[in-house]
């Protein structure tokens, strides 16, 4: 290399190390704030241990004591102050969500943060929340955490029973569900939650019940046919089939014959074999075919659970 | 102007295409002098990005003159170079819309006042129309090459949003992901489970997993997994993208790299390079810079030198007669020798201007469309507009061109035209066509070595929409000249990792930190 000074670049020795001196000065600072806080977490006014957690927390989301130290500070504070620095808490939290958005500690810290707020109730509060949710599963549609956080705000979001709102407001949840499962089918926590969001729609809506178990049905038809290994859909297959449509409504053909089908395509497919033994006990048919395939999947296919299939036969 | 040039090298290359871009930054990049050479005013080659004007400029041929040297002396024989533009035949550039608008138009008129060539030549500098469209595979040589030697930071990509497929008549969506299938109302139940069955296999088994059936036509063997004809056609022609006439070996290895590629980026398997494919061969002639090459356009290149006696290339001669001499080795492109008149295959590119796309979106696209049929060779069509910065707002080039090249210079150009307007129907028709430029590529891939010691020979670009063979054919030169286990095109270092250490040269203010900053 033809420049004036000498240009040396670093080995992956000394890449390591000057990794670890970072890494000690950084664990070096974050045990004396800690010891700090700590110390002072009585006496110390709450605003400034406010500011010293704050700095601690955003590189470390994960430290539970210092969030409970917060909560302890904001209780202490009076009420006039007190929205806007939980609203100004929710911000904090934002931060250091995005150093680790699942982190157990912050998720809680914003539902009790709205909870504190219940009493000032503020739709667009809620409904910012919502899009924050949506932000955060599109970065990544199977943050569990963002899963359970978004169906707490739409349980403070719901409409009373009486409302004509409700019904347009399951749907309306159905839909972002069906394009979410769109977008990956094996998003189980989708399918979960439709499932959830369903058994509540019927509830209050006794009359679509034929109707919307039929499009459901298509549905999830069309995502075992597409990906028959994938078992989020068949979780949610076995569901629609036993706990909402029962036996008087499945029926041979609309139900079993496209199963069958499938099986002929794809042999030896545990999640079809089993729905389909299942299916054919419900109905009372196949009943030797059931024991051989009950057989099948204890003996070879799927051996770790051979005695759940041997309990069915 | 040459003078302050020094005369010695390890290597010399001329020309700034794909292949001898590569090269250069290579041997730069492991400490050999290096001298990167083009008789043009603009890096690429064929390999080119234009402005609207620069495009204008190109299509009028220049003639060079003669050029006459003597050798030095009775040791050296003089090897004069042909014109590398002769590599680029039969240029036409057709408007259809007026070159200025009448002087009694009137004003009220303004909002549909028609396009007029002054107002697209404003416009020129937001044009940028590649002489060699292609696409990069997110898993595939040209991206990975990019990656690994860092080169990826001098450029910046879009994906190529919209795929499309011809299907009864129209242009439609190509469902390759699984997620497509899914929402696609077209297939049947059983034939999305066979087709992504397929598809599974395609990702998963490796070609041994194949056996005989290898070298069974890929359709035959699409046939064999009791995919429908609709459903052969989708995976021959938009996801291995070959021709009816493959084997499954090749269908397989193609399949395999475009399932790859989707997700690795976002939902598409292709890239397309912000300014066009032009910032490609800039971005390696920028690593060779920053490795202490020597960039030199317009360079008034005459002939090579060579040893009469040894039968070695020892370095090219100005026309100025100063010459230049190499250690290691010549890289050249074939269009600077007479060779390419060997060559009678012919790619014919198509580029069209319009101010429609071809199909309607909400949003900016860029489109891959591949038109084939069991009796034809693939033709590819790629379209972009404002979005990766190849044309202004509203309008659209849209490239054609088909992937093997042929034999005959016939001019399909019409026909080609005619089988995509079908398609387009009343959405894009002949009178969204401002202008159209077509020019035939001699193809250089596939003519023999030089016999001449030291001198090694590139190619130029083919039909295909990948940059596979440039990439290969750089990496196998290199290995032939530096052929004791140098690295090609390693990682550079990050800037963090750079220790400036002090020399002894405690008068020497003057440190260039500029190619230290490149870094």
């Amino acid at each position: 290399m033809s420049v004036h000074g000498q240009v040396k670049v670093r080995t992956s020795a000394e890449q390591k190390a000057a990794r670890e001196r970072e890494r000690a000065e950084k664990l070096h600072l974050y045990l004396s704030e800690y010891e700090n806080i700590l110390t002072n977490r009585q006496t110390a006014d709450p605003l400034v241990l406010l500011k010293s957690t704050e700095n601690v927390l955003s590189e470390h989301p994960d430290c539970f004591t210092l969030w409970n130290v917060r909560r302890e500070a904001l209780l202490k504070i009076e009420h006039e102050q007190e929205k806007d620095l939980l609203e100004k808490e929710l911000s904090v939290t934002q931060r250091c969500l995005q150093s680790n958005p699942k982190s157990y500690s912050c998720w809680y810290q914003r539902q009790w943060c709205l909870k504190q707020l219940r009493e000032k109730f503020n739709v667009n509060l809620y409904k910012n929340e919502l899009g924050l949710c949506k932000k955060y599963l599109e970065l990544d549609e199977r943050n569990f955490h963002c899963w359970a956080y978004r169906y707490y705000l739409l349980e403070q979001l719901c409409p009373p029973t009486s409302s004509s709102d409700l019904e347009p407001f399951f749907d309306q949840e159905l839909e972002f569900l069906h394009a979410t499962i769109g977008r990956n089918l094996s998003n189980y926590s989708a399918w979960h939650y439709r499932s959830k969001y369903l058994d509540k729609l019927l509830d209050h809506c006794p009359t679509r019940r034929s109707a919307v178990l039929s499009l459901e049905w298509e549905l999830v038809l069309n995502a075992v046919y597409t990906d028959c290994w994938d078992q989020a859909a068949w979780f949610y297959l076995r569901w629609l089939l036993f706990k909402q449509l029962g036996s008087e409504a499945i029926s041979e053909d609309k139900h079993i014959k496209p199963l069958e089908e499938l099986d002929e395509v794809e042999p030896r497919n545990r999640w079809c074999m089993l729905a389909l033994c299942q299916l054919w006990k419900e109905k009372k048919v196949r009943d030797e075919k059931r024991k051989c395939y009950l057989e099948q999947l204890a003996n070879e296919i799927d051996c770790d659970r051979a005695q759940f299939y041997r309990d069915q036969i | 102007m040459l003078e302050g040039l020094p005369r010695e090298y390890d290597v010399i290359v001329v020309g700034t295409g794909m292949v001898e871009s590569i090269l250069g930054a290579a041997c730069a990049r492991i400490g050999k002098s290096v001298l990167h050479i083009d008789i043009n005013d603009y890096y690429g080659s064929e390999w080119a990005s234009f402005s609207l004007d620069a495009l204008m400029e190109w299509a009028q041929k220049q003639e060079t003159a003669e050029i006459n040297i003597d050798p030095q002396d009775e040791h050296e024989k003089i090897v004069p170079i042909s014109n590398p533009k002769d590599v680029c035949r039969n240029v036409h550039l057709k408007w259809n819309i007026p070159e200025t608008t009448e002087e009694t138009e009137t004003t009220e008129e303004n909002a549909s006042k028609p396009m007029t060539l002054d107002v697209l030549k404003k416009q020129s500098r937001k044009f940028n129309i590649d002489l060699t469209p292609k696409l990069y595979y997110a898993s595939g040589g040209l991206i990975d090459l990019l990656v690994q030697s860092n080169v990826a930071k001098y450029c910046e990509f879009k994906l190529v949003s919209r795929l499309l497929l011809e299907r009864n008549g129209q242009l439609e969506n190509v469902p390759s992901s699984r997620a497509d299938i899914f929402n696609s109302n077209d297939i049947s139940l059983i034939d999305k489970r066979l087709l992504m069955k397929v598809i599974m296999n395609c990702s998963s088994m490796s070609i041994d997993d194949l056996n005989e059936d290898r070298n069974l036509p890929f359709i035959d063997y699409l046939k064999k997994q009791k995919l429908n004809d609709k459903l052969c056609h989708l995976i021959l022609n938009s996801i291995s993208m070959v021709d009816y006439t493959a084997t499954t070996k090749e269908g397989f290895i193609k399949a395999k790299r475009y399932l790859d590629s989707i997700g690795r980026y976002g939902n598409s398997p292709f890239l397309f390079p912000l300014y066009g494919n032009g910032e490609m061969t800039q971005a390696f002639c920028r690593l060779c810079a920053v490795f202490g090459g020597i960039q030199f356009l317009r360079f008034p290149l005459a002939a090579f030198t060579l040893n009469s006696s040894t039968n070695q290339c020892t370095g090219i001669v100005a026309t100025t007669g100063e010459r230049f001499h190499v250690k290691d080795a010549v890289i050249c492109n074939h269009a600077y020798t007479k060779s390419i008149s060997e060559s009678q295959n012919t790619i014919h590119r198509i580029v069209l201007l319009t101010n429609q796309s071809i199909k309607a979106s909400e949003k900016e696209e860029i489109t891959y469309l591949r038109l084939s049929s069991p009796d034809e060779t693939g033709i590819h069509v790629i379209e972009v507009g404002y979005g990766p910065g190849c044309a202004p707002d509203g309008l659209f080039l849209l490239y054609l061109f088909a992937e093997k090249s042929q034999t005959h210079a016939g001019d399909n150009t019409d026909k080609i035209i005619e089988r995509l307007l079908e398609l387009t129907g009343d959405h894009l028709t002949r009178t969204n066509i401002l202008g159209q430029f077509t020019f035939d590529q001699i193809e250089t891939i596939g003519l023999p070595p030089s016999s001449i010691d030291k001198l090694f020979l590139t190619h130029g670009p083919d039909g295909t929409i990948d940059h596979d063979a440039a990439v290969i054919t750089a990496r196998n030169l290199f290995h032939e000249i530096y052929p004791n286990g140098e690295e090609f095109l390693a990682r550079a270092p990050d800037p963090e990792d750079i220790i400036i250490e002090d020399s002894s040269n405690t008068d020497d203010t003057s440190t260039t930190n500029t190619e230290n900053e490149a870094l």
